[in-house]
């Protein structure tokens, strides 16, 4: 069954066609979410929320239209306000200093895959100093391999302040592993 | 390594690093649940509506309240046209009948005429006075006369020296009467 007749039979509030689609998209949201938030909780609980928002929302989606595109925005709306909350409430990670993760920079292992803990490690020690959009046009363009075409569709952003803001995001995080490694 | 390079090295490892959902049929399984739950107080809330206001989805029914709220705002506008124009044609019998009092009763007590006051005054403006048409020949037929008469009193001389003489006397009794004292 494809996409499209998944999300037709989703329309009809058909709740297996539902269940079929959470599985197919599953892994590619938690992604996401994950690469942003750096969390496995949190991540799951956007995830789950965002699902919920995708069957809420699903009658007024024309399924021609891209899917994945439109999932990424739910996504990356929900993490954008998580973010705002945790800015608020930050959480305090003890190991944050420590650059030191086996498997990134020794060529005798290049290529170990790392684990949850490790990417989200990673990817908060160099988007620590970014600001919320800098964040997510980073992992979007970066992670994702986004187009700046997509990261507009999805973000609401101009294609000017994509530009600038990972422009910015790299300068930043350029610095910063001059700095440690 | 220039700084460059260990930027990419970065993102690429991350990139190829995709983060793993673990528990991913217990998260499915999560979602699944809350959107029966929503469903479940949907169908609640929709059987509710459909019980108290189902009745707007019949055609005919549909139809004739359509008609039937029509009617009604033609007869309240009919009826604001027809109130105005008796209000109008009230006020000018209004006018009329204090005309009409005025010529047919001119000794009018004083509780009438102050009636008359009140319900005329708009009628009124402030340094005005309604004088009906009779009162004005009354009053001019009463000021000819008098003229008539006055003129034939000058003409009789023998008249006007007693009158003369009359108030001389006046006039002197005046003084007698001043000086004893």
């Amino acid at each position: 069954m494809e996409t499209t007749e998944i999300i037709q039979a989703c329309i009809t509030r058909d709740q297996n066609a539902f269940r079929m689609l959470v599985d197919n998209y599953a892994d590619f949201a938690f992604s996401v979410a994950f690469r942003i938030m750096n969390d496995e909780d949190e991540s799951k609980d956007i995830v789950q929320e965002s699902f919920i928002s995708v069957w809420n929302k699903i009658e007024g989606f024309n399924p021609r239209n891209n899917f994945s595109n439109w999932l990424y925005r739910i996504i990356v709306n929900r993490c954008y306000d998580a973010l705002r909350k945790k800015k608020r409430n930050p959480l305090v990670h003890p190991d944050d200093n420590n650059w030191n993760i086996p498997g990134v920079f020794s060529d005798s292992n290049a290529d170990t895959r790392l684990d949850n803990e490790e990417i989200g490690k990673m990817i908060r020690r160099l988007t620590n100093q970014l600001s919320r959009k800098q964040k997510i046009v980073f992992v979007l363009s970066e992670l994702e391999g986004l187009s700046r075409e997509d990261i507009s569709e999805i973000t609401g952003m101009t294609r000017t302040s994509i530009k600038s803001n990972l422009f910015h995001a790299r300068q930043k995080m350029g610095k910063l592993i001059e700095k440690h490694i | 390594m220039n700084n460059d390079d260990n930027y990419f090295k970065v993102i690429g490892k991350l990139k190829s690093s995709k983060p793993v959902l673990s528990d991913k049929e217990e998260l499915i399984n999560g979602v699944m649940q809350k959107i029966r739950g929503t469903e479940q107080k949907t169908t609640v809330h929709k059987k509710l509506s459909n019980y108290l206001f189902g009745w707007a989805d019949v055609v005919w029914i549909r139809g004739a309240m359509a008609l039937a709220a029509t009617f009604l705002i033609g007869i309240f506008i009919i009826q604001q046209v027809v109130i105005t124009d008796r209000i109008n044609s009230l006020e000018k019998q209004l006018v009329k009948t204090v005309n009409t009092l005025q010529v047919q009763e001119p000794d009018l007590g004083i509780m009438q005429k102050v009636f008359l006051n009140v319900v005329a005054k708009d009628q009124m403006a402030d340094d005005s006075i309604t004088v009906s048409r009779s009162d004005l020949e009354e009053m001019l037929d009463s000021y000819l006369e008098l003229k008539k008469d006055y003129d034939e009193m000058k003409e009789n001389r023998g008249v006007e020296s007693y009158i003369q003489n009359k108030i001389r006397q006046n006039l002197e009794k005046e003084n007698d009467d001043k000086l004893d004292l």
